[in-house]
């Protein structure tokens, strides 16, 4: 009697938290693309939240307002990227970085959060 | 050095794998030196990798850059503490650090109890030894520390200025001694499955270990945090990184692992689930590093160490086979379990153990599914913090309010009478915290719940204390000299009420600053203010300076709350040429109530300046619960006296000595008490297991 107690009570709790682990996936994670996989796919990203990867290439206006311009390469594709706020302290051309943000209907990203590449502490920096 | 150091490797890898068949072949029927491990050779690998730990550090603090690893991470402007500490900044370094410590711990587990219970450190020789193999190869394979360089460069690249910091000489250091120490309660319950032993004769020792282990693995994770917030300068101290998580799951492992422990020894019960839980710690640390090194995220992009093989293969053989051995054996493991209800202290370990499992395992979800889904289909994934945060707040309040809860309960049922009688106090308290949260008009429902939690198992916990401190009555006054009576007489417990309390306290600065946080950022002209909460702050100025090699820009802020003046703060950022990079200097300044959190993030040169404010609530906490922790975790662990004498406190009687209920039979005869029995309030004497040496109070 009381296994069956058991049982039943842990299939319960074990229910719960799997429906709380799908729903806190679902709210807690983003699509994630390469400059060049979001080019292809941008009809079917539009509005979504999403995250981009690609090296920073150009940098078109930045320093002192606080909005930033700048280009995401990747296999020989750009990204044109705007952004308002602090940049992280690794933003600078050559890096690779990740946007998250939305790609607009004019096909410039509008980021909300730039996340950049942890300095890897195993590897060392490279000359 | 690069060969001398290289060849001693290579030795160390001969000697550990040499080892190994020993102590395999001597657990052999039929092998004259029955159930007797190596003490030679496991002593001569420890002084082998001692060696070559001394070569590394001299070769750093000497900069000798024809090493490619003192080239990489030292230069000749480091200080002594930041060289010394370079040893475990890089791959190489860090796990010959781990290989090393993993080998002194061998020793000692060897030297301690050579001449007790030998079939158990038999057994557990060679899966300590067979550790220390896998990182030998691992080193020399992959990333050989000692590798040299074709041509010394004139000057090394020095550490990364974000690790010159002096939480960063202590949290690796920790995090790696606590992932060693693991392996040796792993290797212990691996002797007594092998062994086919029922007893707990493997619990005393595996429980030092364990709280020792999981001492270190709670200092890492905490240093490593502050470090976080006060160096990497986003304002925050945890991301649920698969980095961080990497040294997180061990230790929420550890936690469970510890407490079941308890459970075993005291009834008996949960002796299957106790090896899986340590299986499990175990791999968990091996496969964090693979995590932390393999690159598990789609930010950190795989680095081709080729490591990822030897990882894999190893895991696959300390996961399976130990696991396979169990499930094959459980039957004979098994005693009579029974908790005879959910409402005893049995009752709520056992569920503290359930959600410290499931945390885990959510957080490993968390941190692998990226990775899984990216091989499997191609489309990639980040998970961000709101999954982790969404799933393992409501899981941790859990652990807390059970925190509290376990620490009143007695071991067996509690009667309805009894439990309200002793959880009065805590509830009455936490209702009135409640209803002035709510007065306050503290906006979150989630918050208000959390701070009611977290205070229910401090006042749980202070109200046990005060009631075994007034215990047959005593008198108001000579309860100072009975707190330090009884926290000598009983280490273990009243270390863990302190460690209770801590993590009650950390909640508490955790719910605070994840909940209540607000930011701010604004571009600014010189005198120009920026207003949040009740701060005002003024951009004033910046200038340019030097540092050594580095380049420095310095904003200066002041500061005034209300009406009064608070100072001036600076906020910087730093160049580093060798890393080609700028590194924020945040300035903080905390108070019991919050810290006010400043980042400089631009500047032009027009004089403006953009600036980001953080006003962060009961961040401090966190830190002074941390030091409880590190206090309380240090009581529970110090070596002393056993048992209490009887009548100390009419209490459940303390299992804080892990000596096992009944004095261990023959290991023919798997003993369990009987279900249901209380153990006897005045234990006989016991011989006293992997304390003091060769001492056997008559039994």
């Amino acid at each position: 009697m009381k296994k069956k107690r058991f049982i039943i009570v842990g299939v319960i709790a074990l229910a719960a938290l799997v429906y709380i682990v799908i729903t806190a996936f679902q709210h807690g994670t983003t699509r994630y693309y390469t400059v060049s996989t979001i080019l292809e796919q941008s009809a079917s990203v539009a509005g979504e939240t999403v995250r981009v990867s690609g090296g920073l290439s150009t940098i078109t206006q930045g320093t002192g307002a606080s909005r930033w311009q700048f280009v995401l390469s990747e296999s020989g594709k750009d990204l044109p990227v705007v952004y308002q706020g602090i940049v992280p302290d690794a933003f600078k051309v050559g890096n690779e970085l990740m946007v998250e943000g939305h790609l607009d209907p004019a096909g410039v990203f509008q980021a909300q959060t730039i996340i950049t590449k942890c300095p890897s502490k195993y590897e060392p920096a490279k000359q | 050095m690069s060969a001398f150091g290289t060849l001693i490797l290579f030795l160390a890898l001969g000697v550990s794998a040499f080892s190994v068949i020993l102590s395999v072949t001597r657990l052999l029927p039929g092998s004259k030196e029955r159930a007797a491990p190596p003490v030679t050779m496991v002593a001569l690998t420890a002084g082998l990798l001692t060696l070559a730990v001394l070569l590394l550090v001299i070769a750093l603090v000497t900069h000798n850059f024809q090493l490619e690893y003192v080239a990489s991470y030292t230069n000749t402007g480091m200080s002594l503490p930041y060289l010394i500490s370079a040893l475990w900044a890089g791959n190489g370094g860090s796990l010959l650090f781990w290989a090393w410590l993993l080998s002194i711990f061998a020793v000692v587990l060897v030297f301690r109890t050579k001449n007790r219970t030998s079939p158990l450190v038999a057994y557990a020789t060679p899966v300590m030894m067979f550790t220390v193999l896998f990182f030998a190869v691992l080193l020399l394979a992959t990333t050989n520390p000692f590798v040299g360089l074709a041509t010394a460069p004139a000057e090394g690249q020095g550490l990364n200025p974000q690790l010159q910091n002096p939480g960063m000489i202590f949290h690796p250091p920790f995090l790696l001694a606590g992932y060693a120490a693991i392996t040796v309660p792993f290797a212990l319950a691996l002797g007594a499955l092998f062994n086919r032993r029922s007893d707990n004769s493997w619990l005393a020792p595996a429980r030092r270990w364990a709280l020792f282990a999981w001492l270190l693995l709670g200092i890492g994770n905490l240093v490593g945090m502050w470090w976080a917030y006060v160096e990497l300068g986003w304002g925050g101290y945890w991301a649920w990184d698969p980095v961080e998580n990497a040294g997180l799951m061990p230790w929420l492992m550890a936690t469970a692992f510890i407490h079941s422990l308890m459970m075993q020894n005291r009834k008996g019960t949960f002796k299957v689930w106790n090896i899986a839980l340590i299986i499990a710690a175990f791999n968990l640390t091996i496969f964090g590093t693979f995590m932390t090194r393999g690159g598990f995220s789609p930010m950190h992009s795989w680095q081709d160490t080729g490591m990822a093989p030897y990882f894999l293969t190893f895991i696959a053989i300390t996961l399976f086979i130990p696991a396979w051995v169990l499930i094959s054996r459980r039957k004979e493991l098994k005693g009579k379990e029974e908790i005879e209800s959910v409402v005893s202290r049995e009752g709520t370990f056992f569920l503290n153990n359930l959600l410290l499992v499931a945390i885990t395992v959510v957080t490993l979800i968390g941190s692998v599914v990226p990775a899984i889904l990216k091989l499997a289909s191609g489309q990639e994934i980040g998970v961000n913090q709101t999954f982790f945060n969404m799933v393992n707040a409501p899981l941790l309040l859990g652990v807390i309010l059970l925190a509290g809860l376990c620490t009143i309960i007695g071991w067996r049922k509690m009667t309805g009478k009894e439990l309200a009688r002793r959880y009065l106090w805590p509830a009455a308290l936490t209702i009135i915290l409640g209803i002035i949260l709510a007065v306050l008009k503290v906006s979150s429902a989630a918050a208000i719940a959390g701070y009611m939690l977290s205070a229910f198992a401090l006042t749980a916990v202070v109200s046990q204390w005060l009631s075994e401190l007034g215990a047959g009555g005593k008198s108001l006054a000579i309860y100072p000299s009975r707190f330090w009576s009884l926290l000598r007489a009983n280490r273990p417990r009243y270390g863990a009420y302190i460690v209770h309390i801590a993590i009650a306290v950390i909640a508490i600065g955790i719910i605070g600053s994840s909940l209540f946080d607000v930011s701010k950022e604004a571009t600014l002209a010189k005198g120009e203010s920026l207003n949040i909460k009740d701060y005002g702050v003024r951009y004033d100025n910046v200038v340019y300076a030097q540092q050594g090699d580095d380049d420095v820009v310095r904003a200066t802020v002041s500061v005034t709350k209300g009406a009064e003046s608070l100072g001036i703060m600076y906020p910087e950022k730093l160049y580093s040429t060798s890393y080609d990079q700028w590194v924020s200097e945040v300035a903080i300044r905390s108070t019991l109530a919050e810290d006010l959190y400043i980042i400089l993030g631009d500047w032009g040169h027009d004089g403006t300046a953009t600036i980001k404010v953080l006003v962060n609530p009961l961040v401090d906490w966190i830190w002074i619960g941390g030091g409880l922790f590190m206090v309380g975790g240090v009581i529970a662990f110090w070596p002393g006296r056993q048992a209490p004498r009887a009548g100390e406190t009419d209490t459940p009687q303390t299992e804080a000595t892990g000596q096992p209920a009944k004095p261990p039979a023959p290991a023919t005869q798997p003993q369990k008490p009987a279900p249901g029995t209380r153990p006897p309030v005045n234990p006989p004497p016991r011989r006293m297991k992997g304390r003091k040496k060769g001492r056997n109070a008559k039994r």
